[in-house]
């Protein structure tokens, strides 16, 4: 083997980073067996310099379809053997968790931030402090949800947006763990620095216009808050041109596409109904941008 | 560009030019060809003895150094007893250590300095280093070529690279720029913007194949982190930014040559510009996860992509419906390097995304 086609990216054996593989050297068929084991099991030891994705914001223009793709996402994670948390940052829709299949309502968590309530003063938490009437857990999977404007003179929804920002920065994640956001539409949570503590901003992205326009101007603020990986999901897209065709746009406004999650039947019908989306082709184009997320 | 010689004409030319410099050999340069290249006793031993003079060929047989402590960690310094050993001044022999270094034959290893210890480890060491192309002569590089069998012939098509290649093909970037769901370790610009460190240094292979016509200027090998400061240490390398990397590559999409790596997800050691008229490994690349498609209708017929394919994948046929040969992909051949997408001027070509994240392994397997 060359000089420089180490997979370790030592430069020449016994230099510092060698692990002293013997790959570079080896000359018969069981030699290169042996070291290239050696190999992996070094790599998969000191796995990813990227750091782990941890708390995934999903946002975009509304309509373009953040519900669907965060219910897609979770069922992706969990197959891929992490125990996901969702919240539904959303003070408006009530769809989400209908579509992971939750019954019923978890008490809001802007009762648990209000000035009496219990973490008001609470400066770090893990999902254990959480008292259970603000979780409903069904099948490895945990929802929360800021709460819901329901009534009109309920005044802003400041308080609500003031909680995902707080659930966000202080809950402590454990290994394995991982936290979505299903955001608001449109860039307004930004004003107010939900994302902020965010590792990950997912944009949903719908093939029309105005969508991609509101994906450029998120992508800005989320760079501009340091937030270093951020992508977006096509959804509803009907034809490769057409993905290829937003790609290009998307590109121009310097955001990267992760995947895409092309139109079928069976998620239209799913959206219409309000019923939990099943394991399909969606599902796989959704473990197909968790990797691609992870990589970036 | 110009066409390309007839492989063995080029390769019989360059045997008579080594007949006609051949030079007398010192048995110890032997005993240093036999250690990586045993049993050649004409052309390893001779490339040994353009590398090391008399005295420099003495230290290399004599290392590794056995009085250097344990755990001293990677360095070039060799001991008292060493140099007295040899008896000569440890001064002298410092200095031979560090043209050695610089030429490649040494390394600083956890053991002292030490010889490459396989052919290709001197290979892509040795024929580094422009500033001793005048001292080692053209002779040096007829050599090394010879070595290397004949060349500027492209892959036979049906040559099939596996899984267990040690290199894969990275698409130009501008061809997969608006395919949706590229991964950062197939994006060039992804690769070059995450590494610490990256350094521009002259390919060793074409260094060796001056009769190559593949057009792009020697100096078009991008190493990346440790192998970077590799050629920085040995001043074969020259220090660049990722934006200067993406503007060299962008630069040489002129030509009709194949960015290739290290076969596994984490890119840590170099991005290529390969051409088959002079590099080793470019026949046994694996693909990318991309193909090259042609949409017929929009075709003229230019044959810029059967030309440039590295890989006898681009041909003409005749599509039902349309008047005319039109540029054709065999999929089972395109190597998914994106080379004919870029330059096809009627927009006729696009890639396309066919194979599975598993496609690139997590860490190189050869086996």
């Amino acid at each position: 083997m060359g000089l420089f086609h180490c997979p370790l990216g030592a430069p020449y054996y016994d230099d510092d980073a060698c692990i002293d593989c013997g790959l570079c050297y080896a000359t018969t068929s069981q030699e290169k067996v042996g070291a290239s084991r050696k190999i992996k099991e070094y790599m998969k030891a000191h796995a990813a310099r990227t750091s782990a994705v941890s708390k995934v914001a999903v946002c975009g223009k509304g309509g373009s379809g953040k519900t669907t793709a965060v219910a897609l996402l979770t069922l992706a994670l969990k197959e891929a053997g992490r125990s996901v948390i969702v919240i539904d940052a959303d003070e408006s829709n009530p769809g989400l968790g209908r579509m992971l299949g939750i019954e019923g309502e978890p008490q809001p968590l802007s009762d648990l931030f209000r000035e009496d309530g219990l973490f008001s003063e609470r400066e770090r938490f893990g999902m254990d402090d959480i008292p259970p009437g603000f979780v409903s857990a069904v099948d490895g999977l945990r929802f929360m949800a800021v709460g819901k404007i329901r009534d009109p003179f309920q005044g802003c929804a400041c308080s609500l947006a003031e909680s995902a920002r707080q659930i966000v920065e202080k809950l402590d994640l454990k290994e394995g763990e991982v936290l979505i956001l299903d955001m608001e539409a449109g860039v307004e949570s930004f004003g107010r620095g939900v994302e902020r503590h965010a590792d990950t901003i997912l944009i949903v992205v719908e093939p029309s216009f105005e969508s991609i326009a509101v994906a450029g101007r998120i992508a800005r603020m989320a760079q501009g808050m340091g937030i270093g990986r951020v992508g977006a999901i096509l959804n509803k897209v009907a034809s490769d041109t057409l993905a290829s065709r937003t790609t290009q746009e998307l590109e121009k406004q310097g955001v990267k596409v992760f995947g895409v999650i092309n139109y079928s039947q069976e998620l239209a019908e799913a959206a219409f109904e309000g019923k939990p989306v099943k394991d399909g082709v969606a599902v796989k184009e959704a473990g197909t941008i968790i990797a691609a997320m992870q990589g970036w | 560009m110009t066409k390309p010689a007839d492989p063995i004409e080029v390769y019989a030319k360059l045997k008579a030019r080594i007949d006609e410099n051949k030079f007398p050999i010192e048995p110890i340069y032997f005993e240093l060809a036999n250690k990586i290249f045993p049993g050649d006793k004409e052309i390893m031993p001779r490339i040994m003895a353009r590398l090391a003079n008399a005295e420099q060929a003495r230290i290399v047989a004599a290392l590794p150094d056995p009085g250097l402590p344990a755990g001293s960690g990677k360095t070039m310094e060799v001991s008292d007893a060493f140099a007295a050993g040899l008896g000569m001044d440890k001064a002298v022999v410092t200095k031979h250590i560090r043209e050695l270094f610089e030429k490649g034959m040494l390394f600083p290893t956890k053991k002292g300095p030490n010889m490459a210890r396989t052919f290709l480890q001197l290979h892509d060491a040795a024929l580094g280093n422009p500033a001793y192309d005048s001292s080692l002569g053209r002779i040096y590089y007829d050599l090394w070529g010879f070595i290397e069998g004949p060349m500027n012939k492209p892959a036979p098509k049906d040559l099939r690279a596996d899984h267990t290649s040690e290199f894969r093909v990275v698409p130009r970037w501008p061809s997969i720029k608006d395919v949706p769901g590229v991964q950062p370790f197939e994006d060039a610009r992804a690769i070059l913007k995450s590494r610490d460190l990256i350094a521009l240094m002259r390919c060793v292979c074409k260094a060796s194949h001056t009769d190559r016509w593949c057009g792009i200027p020697d100096e078009s090998c991008i190493t990346l982190d440790r192998t970077a400061q590799y050629n920085l240490d040995r001043k074969t390398g020259r220090k660049i930014s990722a934006d200067e990397a993406i503007s060299i590559i962008e630069r040489y999409d002129k030509f009709a040559t194949v960015h290739l790596t290290v076969n596994q997800r984490e890119v840590t050691q170099l991005l290529c510009n390969c051409h088959y008229c002079c590099c080793l490994a470019i026949k046994f690349a694996e693909k990318s996860r991309f193909i090259s498609e042609v949409d017929a209708e929009k075709c003229k017929g230019c044959m810029v992509c059967v030309e440039r394919c590295q890989f006898q994948a681009n041909s003409m046929k005749k599509y039902d419906g349309i008047e005319g040969e039109k540029a054709f992909s065999d999929p089972e051949v395109c190597r998914g390097c994106g080379s004919c997408v870029i330059t096809c001027k009627s927009g006729a070509r696009t890639m396309k995304l066919v194979r599975p994240l598993e496609h690139v392994p997590e860490a190189l397997s050869i086996y």
